[in-house]
């Protein structure tokens, strides 16, 4: 018989299609498991609606839990329950330095950094060059969680600026 | 709400998704290139989960989305119109948000809490598109052809909303009560935009996978 414990693991191998750095579960989309008679009931909230990856996150759950000999239903939920505070300190742990490393001289793969730029067009629907003063903006009005502003810290034009003021540190420094 | 009220909005959202995405690649700045393909994106995203909450868990979204005659759509006039120009383009997307947002917001008390949380979530979404329209409209609020833009489509914007709401509209785009352009009916645009829309999937057999 397949214990709840065993289902959130085996999610936990799942990575988020977008940013593959991170799993389905630290991202924080799963929102309930439910195990009875050898039948999984997964809750699963999307980052956002528009999002194209749902059916491609829902059969690899589906395949988990068949996995463990069990039978799954994923119940996709839309409603208001995710936001960026949902992701798992692992989970930020796992993005932050992201953006940390992106520096010059850093050996950030592309993958890394494309993963980062998702991040930052999810945490933003329109990627205006003030998004990151949006996205503060949406903060302190509660409607989007303090990690979207981390998220948006990857913007590539803020970027530009943390490496051009490193630059000037380094020259400095000579 | 009413199924066809909620079938108007997704209508909506989705042909002005569609609507939105003929910018893609050849939008005025890069930045508004991927601003309007990812808020199409996002406004189609809508359409599909109010579409999956009206035919329920065993229903087909997608038989919805493309299986009807254009005559049988609940969208507004508004977002069929095949708008060429900028202006025409922000200022839709301006009025629309404003006319939007009030819808939402009402049906974010719904008393089906599957439709309130649903209208949560769409309308945590939706601030990044106001943003995005307030951000424009900011801009070019003085320019005489954006205004030219607004005042022409502001009959149509008004058919966004059933008439209890639509005093909300006046007051904040600041524009006189006028006849509405009404939901209901459709301009010659839809048609040639629903043969485009549905094209590929009339073009294989009922039933095929993809």
């Amino acid at each position: 018989m397949v214990a709840e414990a065993q289902v959130w693991k085996a999610l936990e191998q799942i990575p988020d299609p977008e940013i593959p750095v991170v799993s389905l579960v630290e991202l924080g989309v799963i929102r309930s498991i439910d195990v009875r008679n050898g039948h999984v009931r997964i809750e699963f909230t999307p980052t956002f609606l528009g999002c194209p990856a749902l059916e491609v996150m829902k059969r690899a759950m589906e395949e988990k839990v068949a996995g463990l000999g069990a039978e799954p239903q994923v119940e996709v939920i839309s409603d208001d329950s995710w936001s960026t505070d949902r992701i798992t300190p692992a989970g930020r742990e796992k993005l932050v330095p992201t953006a940390a490393r992106r520096r010059p001289g850093s050996r950030t793969s592309s993958a890394r950094r494309r993963a980062a730029r998702f991040a930052t067009a999810r945490a933003a629907a329109s990627r205006s060059s003030s998004s990151r003063r949006s996205s503060q903006a949406l903060c302190e009005r509660g409607i989007v969680g303090a990690q979207a502003v981390d998220l948006c810290a990857f913007d590539g034009e803020h970027d530009a600026v943390g490496e051009r003021a490193d630059a000037r540190r380094a020259h400095a420094v000579r | 709400m009413n199924e066809q009220a909620l079938l108007g909005l997704a209508d909506d959202e989705l042909v002005l998704g569609w609507r939105d995405s003929e910018w893609t690649g050849i939008a005025p700045l890069l930045e508004e290139d991927v601003a309007f393909s990812s808020i199409a994106q996002n406004e189609i995203g809508h359409a599909r989960a109010v579409y999956e909450l009206v035919v329920g868990p065993d229903g087909d979204a997608d038989a919805l989305a493309f299986d009807r005659k254009p005559e049988e759509y609940g969208c507004a006039p508004l977002v069929e119109l095949h708008v060429l120009d900028w202006a025409h383009t922000i200022a839709r997307r301006w009025l629309y948000e404003v006319a939007d947002e009030i819808r939402i917001t009402a049906l974010k008390g719904d008393h089906d809490p599957a439709v309130a949380g649903l209208a949560a979530k769409i309308d945590r979404e939706e601030a990044y598109h106001r943003m995005h329209a307030e951000m424009w409209h900011e801009r070019l609020q003085d320019e005489s052809r954006f205004r030219a833009a607004v005042d022409e489509l502001w009959p149509y914007a008004l058919g966004v909303l059933p008439t209890e709401l639509r005093g909300e509209l006046v007051e904040r785009v600041g524009l006189a009560q006028v006849d509405a352009v009404d939901r209901g009916t459709h301009t010659d645009e839809l048609a040639p935009l629903w043969e485009e829309m549905t094209m590929v999937r009339r073009s294989a057999p009922a039933g095929a996978q993809w």
